[in-house]
């Protein structure tokens, strides 16, 4: 994208520079009325971004094909907006059937694609020797396996974690902490990128560097 | 009294301080860049050889999670498996589960110029929004058109005749994930109809992912921006993730430093025998 | 009236999650197509619901104007004429110059840059919350310092260890954690779909009788 060169472009990145400073101005400086305005603006367009594209998709995949004819989509249409019944106490049981549907089909959907993927190919792969005989290999595997089932032992809290449970619960929270220090490095990464994308943003409306 | 050494005084910092060190030590890199050379992981070269491995006519399918605040995170991957998915000759089918979708689309023609010369209809399409996840999902693999009555911009999905050999999961070569929404991919076209599946995650993802790729229920990932930088390096097309590095090189070094600097007055406190 | 208002809805799951389940372990014709409609109603639901968290901002904010809440209510106004203004040009004409202005500049600049504020934040927590006060602390506090290390080019010039013990880190060394919690997650997944199908899980369908 180069720089913009007609008028409503130019304050359109100008705008958007005025408004990341003005959120990171909480950060940099303290908490100023140039932030809270930022803040309520993206509250507001954000939703209104959500109602459009809502309202747009609607008309798409289910108005659409019911005035052509399918009418059968009438259901989930009533359904669809009996769910905002949910706001109004003497009628809010109507809710409870499109909330009931929804709940129905995400649990048949969710429980059936958890299956094989979620549990069965973990526990073939924690099982499954190497095929090669490299050093590493072989300790990857045995690491994995007797990871896993420490980590496994530390999650049962059905059973005071004593006798053969205290070691392998103790290892097996150690192990939970490695993963977890690994997603905090990941994490840092993650946020930093963010950043980083903010302020080349600024700097290349501040044409510091190019755009 | 004050009797504040100077670990009291770095436990009561101004985080002021840090929240511009940091603005500094992002800003110095994209001015002047460092270049410095990044090595490609296993997982991002498996994705990568999954995507040159794509025959031409093959249908991939290509899920633009991604919300436009992860743009700096997987744009970057993003234009190199479309450039390379172009490369190779394949036909295209985007969509996409954020409500700015249609924003991240218009961002990937402007930095993939070549996405305008394909035919579209017939070599790339754009579906646009869609809700629903899992049942989405499930019900996409036996019929878009369910789902996708019509693409983005209101073109009834019969009129496009790239969707008619390209209907139900068996039709694809690949499914590509970006940044989320991986796990419904798995589970709903994966595991039941066998369709390879891949792509990008924001490395918050990274170790969710990590099962998976074990597993062998994903082939290849890439994880934030460090994949997409290593795409780049692999297909190379240096471009704005490899560019992120540098200034990831120095917040990542800073961020350190500060851990350091935050448990010294533990170490030292356990060295005078304190709490 | 009492049944269709407190009981009649708790059979409906049963009966959805039935045809789905029996949908993925049989292949039958007619029951695959009631399936597909059940999953398609789902789509259109899930769809219409977004509209759910605007009523509750306009709700939220709209008392806020009406009651006049002391250093609120003058925000509480940009927030729902920015959500007037822009919802109305974007359903006159979702491809229009301004709607397109305002998504392109206002609302992708305020997306991006409230998501990335989190990187403020972290750098916040690293340094006053990150302490390494016992060996749990310290064995996660050094894993994630060594992956930080290993996403960074800059820890290869510091020490070629890094990308080796991080590469580890990264595959195997952080597997048994989150293939557990993989586990977990749809051990836990089938004990939920048990629960709601069984009528011991009622907390989604709110309060009242």
């Amino acid at each position: 994208m180069a720089y913009p060169t007609d008028i409503w472009g130019l304050v359109g990145i100008w705008v958007g520079a005025v408004l990341t400073v003005a959120i990171y101005s909480y950060m940099l400086y303290k908490e100023n009325p140039l932030y809270r305005l930022a803040e309520h603006i993206y509250l507001g367009i954000a939703f209104a971004i959500t109602a459009v594209v809502a309202v747009q998709n609607t008309n798409r995949i289910a108005i659409t094909p019911l005035l052509r004819g399918q009418v059968v989509f009438i259901i989930p249409i009533l359904l669809g907006l009996g769910m905002y019944t949910v706001f109004a106490d003497e009628y809010r049981w109507i809710s409870r059937y499109s909330i009931a549907m929804l709940v129905g089909v995400m649990i048949g959907v969710v429980t059936s694609g958890t299956l094989i993927p979620n549990i069965v190919n973990q526990i073939t792969s924690t099982i499954t020797a190497p095929d090669g005989s490299s050093m590493m290999d072989w300790f990857n595997f045995l690491y994995v396996g007797i990871g896993t089932i420490c980590a496994l032992s530390y999650f049962l809290f059905t059973r005071e974690h004593k006798g053969i449970l205290a070691p392998t619960a103790r290892i097996g929270r150690l192990i939970v902490m490695i993963g977890l220090g690994v997603m905090f490095g990941n994490t840092v990464l993650f946020r930093m990128s963010m950043l980083s994308g903010r302020i080349e943003y600024l700097l290349q409306v501040l044409k510091i560097i190019p755009m | 009294m004050s009797d504040q050494n100077i670990f009291d005084r770095l436990d009561k910092l101004d985080r002021r301080i840090y929240y511009w060190l940091i603005v500094i030590v992002i800003t110095w890199p994209l001015i002047s860049p460092i270049g410095l050379p990044i090595t490609v992981k296993p997982s991002s070269r498996a994705l990568y050889d999954g995507l040159t491995s794509v025959q031409e006519g093959d249908v991939v399918l290509i899920d633009i999670f991604m919300s436009v605040s992860t743009w700096p995170e997987c744009m970057g991957g993003l234009v190199v498996e479309t450039n390379t998915l172009i490369d190779q000759g394949a036909k295209l089918v985007y969509i996409g589960n954020s409500v700015d979708v249609s924003r991240s689309w218009e961002r990937l023609k402007e930095l993939v110029p070549r996405l305008e010369t394909l035919e579209y209809g017939s070599d790339v399409v754009f579906l646009g929004y869609y809700t629903g996840e899992d049942a989405a999902a499930a019900q996409m693999a036996v019929d878009m058109s369910s789902i996708f009555p019509a693409d983005h911009y209101g073109t009834p999905i019969d009129d496009l005749p790239l969707m008619s050999e390209a209907n139900s999961a068996t039709d694809y070569a690949m499914v590509l994930f970006t940044a989320e929404g991986e796990v419904k991919w798995i589970q709903q076209w994966g595991e039941p109809y066998g369709v390879p599946v891949a792509g990008m995650g924001i490395a918050m993802k990274g170790s969710a992912l990590a099962p998976y790729l074990a597993s062998g229920d994903i082939f290849g990932l890439a994880v934030g921006v460090r994949g997409a930088a290593e795409l780049e390096a692999l297909a190379e097309m240096p471009a704005t993730a490899t560019k992120t590095m540098d200034a990831i090189s120095s917040t990542h070094l800073l961020f350190v430093i500060l851990i350091i600097l935050a448990n010294l007055p533990i170490l030292y406190n356990k060295i005078k025998g304190g709490s | 009236m009492s049944f269709i208002k407190s009981t009649a809805f708790k059979y409906i799951p049963v009966i959805v999650f039935a045809v789905i389940i029996a949908d993925y372990f049989f292949a039958i014709a007619s029951l695959g197509s009631v399936a597909e409609i059940l999953r398609q109603f789902a789509v259109v639901i899930s769809n219409i619901a977004l509209g759910l968290g605007v009523i509750s901002l306009l709700r939220i904010h709209g008392k806020n104007v009406q009651r006049r809440l002391e250093g609120r209510w003058q925000y509480s106004i940009v927030t729902v004429v920015t959500f007037v203004t822009v919802f109305v040009l974007g359903i006159i004409n979702a491809n229009g110059d301004q709607y397109t202005w305002a998504f392109n500049h206002v609302y992708t600049t305020l997306q991006q840059t409230m998501y990335a504020s989190t990187g403020f934040f972290i750098v916040s927590s690293a340094y006053r919350a990150f302490r390494a006060r016992n060996i749990d602390a310290a064995l996660l506090l050094i894993a994630g310092c060594i992956v930080v290390f290993t996403n960074a080019p800059i820890g290869e010039v510091i020490w070629s260890g890094f990308p080796v013990i991080g590469d580890w880190l990264l595959g195997p060394g952080q597997l048994p954690g989150y293939r557990v919690l993989m586990l977990i997650a749809g051990f836990g997944t089938i004990v939920y779909a048990y629960r709601v199908i069984t009528g011991n899980e009622r907390g989604f369908f709110g309060g009242g009788e």
